[in-house]
């Protein structure tokens, strides 16, 4: 629980500078861009023993995933506002800075949701590959993998 | 129960105004991924040694970060 809660936090925190990031524009095209390319690249590399284990892992992370793009999508509105008022149909800077303030909360919101179930999803999976090693979830017809045998019942490994 | 869908109108009224922005920017990442994928599939061999090293790097760290979770004997193997 607690360490769901450091997930939770640490990618809260991602998003928020993220969008702080984002209002500047230019670094959204770094972030999203590299980001997403370096994320594309470890990708192709996955292997996983179980198929159960792979889609798990592509849930865990295409959540985590959809948050940047959110959270970017927040930062620029922030700036368009700014830049271009009637963005937000109103004339005033300032009242479009309110609408797209507005929209930043409730973008959070939606992120903080996200957030939280891959929080918990990503200390299960996590739980899971320390128990079974690199295979994550057993599967029936895979070879056993990972430092606890096939025959055997998964068993807490006690802290050293 | 109302109190979700309170909570979710606005959300949803914003999405949609959005729908554009988000698009663009989604679409954007989503390029990102699928060309890192595209480079970490079919790169030449030399850079995929090259992204190998890095991911045994990383890999010997968590090894040896979570090395304190792992049973004695089966740390030995």
């Amino acid at each position: 629980m607690v360490c769901s809660g450091l997930v939770f936090g640490l990618n809260m925190l991602g998003s928020v500078l993220n969008t702080l990031s984002s209002v500047f524009l230019v670094p959204v095209c770094f972030n999203l861009g590299l980001g997403g390319w370096l994320q594309g690249v470890s990708l192709a590399q996955v292997q996983a023993t179980s198929s159960f284990s792979l889609l798990f892992f592509l849930l865990m992370g295409g959540l985590e995933w959809l948050t940047y793009p959110l959270a970017a999508a927040a930062g620029v509105n922030v700036s368009l506002s700014v830049l271009w008022p009637k963005w937000q149909s109103t004339a005033s800077r300032r009242s479009a800075l309110g609408l797209a303030w507005r929209d930043t909360r409730r973008l959070f919101l939606l992120i903080a949701a996200i957030l939280l179930v891959q929080a918990i999803l990503e200390m299960f999976y996590v739980r899971q590959v320390l128990l079974h090693g690199e295979a994550a979830f057993r599967w029936r017809h895979t070879e056993p993998c990972g430092v606890n045998n096939a025959n055997s019942t998964p068993q807490r490994i006690p802290l050293q | 129960m109302i109190m979700i869908t309170q909570k979710l109108t606005p959300l949803w009224e914003t999405i949609v105004r959005l729908r554009w922005l988000l698009f663009i920017i989604g679409s954007f990442y989503l390029g990102s991924v699928a060309g890192g994928v595209v480079v970490g599939r079919f790169a030449p061999p030399a850079f995929q040694s090259l992204l190998a090293v890095m991911k045994d790097r990383q890999s010997n760290l968590l090894k040896r970060s979570s090395a304190g979770f792992v049973r004695p004997s089966a740390r030995e193997k």
